[in-house]
């Protein structure tokens, strides 16, 4: 199987769509969802249950950025998405939240290399939708780089640089992100200046 | 595989062809090239056939016998992880990871889901700023 980029963007779409949003800098854990998800920190997570991210881990860095847990419990499924809050950068840690609500919101149950490109996929498209982007290279009157982005969407750097990589090779825009450009549009800034001056 | 998997269980839950069909909107032709072997579903399509059949995407792609990850059994009570990198550590690493989690999970959803779960929650966003 390959990795269905279509779906995990028009995922991310529908799930900004069920929002009302009034800032394009997304903040995941305040997005509405039909699942039950808790975000908390793995360190919340070590302290509440007096256990330690060594043991956790087993010594592995396998949790190193963040992982989801899935239980049922009591006929109801639980979606519990921890992040490791030493992450100082904000961008890094949204973009974690972002890539494992990917993973919930795609229905995947295991973290194999397709499903990771899915999940990074989505959580691109979340956090900075390419209808967006690309309305904001056209009103821009120069290029736009990745500190634009930034500013704009409170993405990481490298979030921000592979999102300019994915303009170059843009596609047509489907109806639902032409529903959310016409829905957030105003919330982009008009870019007679460039956003940030370096 | 997923061709059999699919008659299998739609077969095991005593459901028609037309059922299933009627709830993908498609025809039941459709359906039934999948069962074939003959087109396969895209990843949408497949989310709404574990979701009908209550099975998780990856038991399609299971050998019977296999234990599906997230099923409407004994087994769905297992507990889940998906984290990255998690598939590059060798299976018994993983499993001692997953019992920790396992040893766990339950006392930390009792504490967040106590009535002052509220409270834990934004004790948990205090803690991290």
């Amino acid at each position: 199987m390959t990795p269905d980029f279509a779906e995990a963007k028009a995922a991310a779409t529908r799930l900004l769509l069920a929002q009302h949003l009034y800032s394009l800098r997304i903040d995941v854990t305040k997005l509405r969802y039909e699942q039950n998800i808790i975000f908390d920190s793995m360190q919340h997570f070590c302290l509440l249950t007096r256990t330690t991210l060594a043991v956790l881990s087993d010594g592995s860095d396998c949790l190193r950025d963040g992982c989801t847990l899935i239980r049922r419990r009591g006929g109801e499924l639980f979606y519990i998405v921890l992040y490791n809050a030493d992450i100082s950068s904000r961008g890094r840690r949204g973009f974690t939240l972002a890539h494992e609500v990917g993973h919930i919101c795609m229905g995947h149950a295991q973290d194999g290399d397709l499903q990771e490109q899915e999940a990074n996929c989505f959580a691109a498209q979340l956090l900075a939708p390419g209808a967006l982007v690309g309305e904001l290279a056209r009103r821009a009157r120069y290029p736009i780089g990745a500190c634009d982005l930034q500013a704009v969407f409170a993405v990481s750097r490298q979030a921000a640089e592979n999102r300019l990589f994915d303009l170059t090779r843009r596609q047509r825009p489907t109806p639902d992100e032409l529903a959310l450009l016409q829905r957030l549009a105003h919330l982009l800034p008009d870019c007679e200046e460039p956003v940030v001056n370096i | 595989m997923l061709s059999e998997r699919l008659k299998t269980i739609r077969k095991k839950r005593g459901i028609t062809q037309e059922e299933v069909s009627g709830f993908l909107e498609v025809k039941r032709q459709t359906y039934g090239a999948y069962e074939r072997g003959v087109s396969t579903p895209d990843s949408r399509t497949l989310k709404k056939l574990a979701d009908y059949f209550g099975v998780s995407t990856e038991y399609f792609f299971r050998e019977e016998g296999d234990v599906p990850a997230v099923v409407q059994n004994k087994e769905e009570e297992r507990l889940l992880l998906l984290a990255r990198r998690a598939e590059a550590i060798p299976p018994s690493q993983r499993e001692r990871i997953i019992n920790a989690f396992e040893q766990n999970i339950d006392l930390y959803l009792e504490a967040m889901l106590t009535p002052e779960k509220r409270g834990r929650k934004k004790k948990a966003q205090q803690y991290d700023a």
